[in-house]
């Protein structure tokens, strides 16, 4: 890894430490996912939006970026799936590896990527249809499943998002009747519906009250069980409290990388020491 | 300091009030006077022919005998028409527009349909009886009696002279003329589907055209609905560029390839020479049909937005 190793040692040392030391903690941080020399332009020939971002994604582990508005921690989330292809002029150079392939190049099945690599938004986007057809649609794209095996399937991925017993009597009501941490977690059950593997999630609950919240937090703790979680975050109490690692950027870098725990009480750069500390941000 | 600026504040308040609610009444004045003057005016043949005006098919200013049933099938079917190929293909221009043209193509052709819009309804008359009505005879016509006359249930609409102007080419000139409104209110309905929707969309694994027929136009069939009714509105009421290609004539005809009559267009084309007062009175009530059909229109179209 030559992520910015002058200006956080620690962390590349504490990261080595624990990929060498046991075996056993080798098997469980195998990355799921690979950041390597990303630079990220949202108009060709114009200043990186990122740059030369390297950074692992641990397998069913829970990845913060944290970051000022602005310093591109959603750029880096939407170059995961590749989301950013929707638009023309965008463009990213370097490698994102997944399971070892790199899909930033051509000829990527971009459907199949986004089935294995989900996404939820900061705002919940339900689809304008039925609560069963939102949860389903992804599965009907894709197609090649049986009807009661969709069935099967979606209560399910509403059971995990503990949207089940909320829903199990309205499954054919509109998705837009849901109140909003209702819709939030309709989009996660959606997401888990295709079964990927990792789960990109941008700001999911800054626009949900205190409640509907914690209940996202407690849902993205047991997430991690089966997925790899990617988490953009405002909230910094939240990377805390849910996160195993987190990334701190910085107009467009990747500052410091390391265990959440490490980060939040004793960060290595001093940037990041005075985000945490809200000095600036 | 309060009780200084407060009672100003009432005042300027009250004033301000007053003033808005006069404008407001006074365009509700203005309505009931133009229906009163409707009825007043189309009293004399309302009262001679009955309720059974709007369905007497019968239009005989020698003998003073009139009925509206040719000239409200002339002006609904006309309308029909406009809407029938108005729609699918301002919908599906809005689409390319909102969604799949690179911005250096929509651009312009957004700016057409702007300018398409702003083409007075003569021009599009003119344009109509002697441009399309000669084409639409030699290219459509022609074949049409060869080709379709034949076929069961659509065959008798083609069956007519091959005159170019008439019930159908009323239509699609309408059809032209209520295009940009429909284009541009779904374009602008597109527009405002926030883009969150769309990558989540693709970001299940959608193809663009998934996308599109099982989101998109879900999320905006109000607004498609409306602008389907402001077309059909404004096809109902248009006057100048169907009384130039509608043909004039005072009948109910299967043939969408026959002269017919629309409301709208009657009034303008008769209203010069009516002399006797039965006749003016007919063509007025001709005007509160017309009035009270747009109003039931549009009325549909508000419970319709209202309960989907």
């Amino acid at each position: 890894m030559n992520m910015n190793i002058a200006t956080a040692p620690a962390a590349t040392e504490s990261l080595t430490d624990l990929n060498t030391d046991s075996t056993l903690a080798e098997d469980i941080l195998h990355p799921r996912m690979e950041v390597k020399d990303l630079s990220f332009y949202y108009n060709k020939g114009s200043e990186p939006a990122l740059k030369e971002i390297n950074m692992p994604i641990y397998n069913n582990k829970v990845t913060a970026l944290i970051g000022p508005s602005g310093c591109g921690k959603s750029t880096l989330l939407r170059t995961m799936n590749r989301i950013f292809d929707l638009y023309g002029n965008q463009g990213a150079e370097g490698e994102i590896l997944l399971d070892n392939e790199n899909i930033l190049q051509r000829g990527v099945d971009l459907n199949d990527l986004r089935s294995k690599v989900g996404m939820v938004f900061q705002k919940p986007t339900p689809f304008p249809m039925s609560i069963y057809d939102n949860i389903t649609f992804g599965l009907k794209m894709r197609g090649g499943m049986s009807k009661p095996e969709m069935a099967i399937r979606a209560k399910k991925a509403l059971k995990r998002a503990h949207l089940w017993k909320e829903v199990k009597d309205k499954l054919h009501a509109d998705a837009s009747s849901l109140s909003g941490g209702q819709q939030q977690r309709l989009c996660i059950a959606r997401t888990i519906a295709l079964q990927p593997e990792v789960i990109l999630m941008d700001e999911p609950t800054s626009a949900l009250d205190p409640l509907a919240t914690s209940a996202i937090e407690e849902l993205i703790t047991e997430l991690r069980e089966k997925y790899t979680i990617v988490i953009v975050t405002h909230n910094m109490q939240q990377a805390m409290r849910i996160s195993d690692y987190t990334g701190f950027m910085y107009l467009g870098e990747l500052v410091e990388f390391d265990e959440t725990s490490k980060i939040f009480k004793d960060a290595a750069n001093q940037k990041t020491r005075d985000y945490i500390a809200g000095d600036f941000g | 300091m309060l009780s200084t600026t407060t009672p100003r504040a009432i005042n300027g308040d009250s004033i301000f009030h007053r003033l808005s609610l006069t404008s407001a009444i006074l365009i509700f004045l203005v309505l009931i006077g133009i229906i009163l003057s409707l009825i007043d005016g189309g009293w004399q043949a309302l009262a001679e022919f009955g309720p059974g005006f709007v369905f007497r098919n019968v239009w005989d200013p020698v003998n003073s005998d009139f009925g509206a049933a040719a000239a409200i099938y002339g002006t609904l079917v006309s309308s029909l028409i406009a809407i029938v190929i108005a729609i699918p293909v301002g919908l599906g221009t809005a689409i390319f527009l909102a969604e799949l043209a690179p911005s250096w193509i929509s651009k312009p052709i957004s700016m057409a349909i702007e300018l398409l819009a702003a083409v007075p309804s003569i021009i599009y008359g003119m344009w109509g009886l002697f441009v399309f009505a000669p084409w639409f005879s030699e290219g459509f016509q022609f074949w049409a009696l060869e080709n379709l006359v034949g076929l069961p249930l659509i065959g008798h609409w083609f069956d007519g002279p091959p005159i170019g102007i008439g019930l159908l080419t009323a239509g699609i000139i309408l059809s032209f003329m209520i295009l940009p409104i429909i284009t541009a209110l779904t374009r602008d309905a597109l527009k405002t589907i926030p883009n969150v929707v769309r990558e989540a969309a693709y970001g299940v694994g959608a193809t663009p055209y998934e996308v599109i027929t099982r989101v998109l136009l879900p999320s905006i069939k109000n607004a498609a609905v409306g602008a389907g009714i402001l077309g059909l509105g404004r096809a109902l009421g248009e006057t100048m560029a169907v009384a130039f290609v509608i043909g004039g004539a005072n009948r109910i005809e299967t043939s969408l390839f026959m002269p017919a009559s629309s409301i709208s267009s009657t009034i303008a084309q008769q209203f010069n020479e009516a002399t006797n007062e039965m006749h003016i009175s007919a063509l007025i009530s001709l005007g509160l049909v017309l009035f009270v059909l747009t109003f039931i229109v549009m009325g549909a179209a508000r419970l319709l937005l209202r309960t989907r």
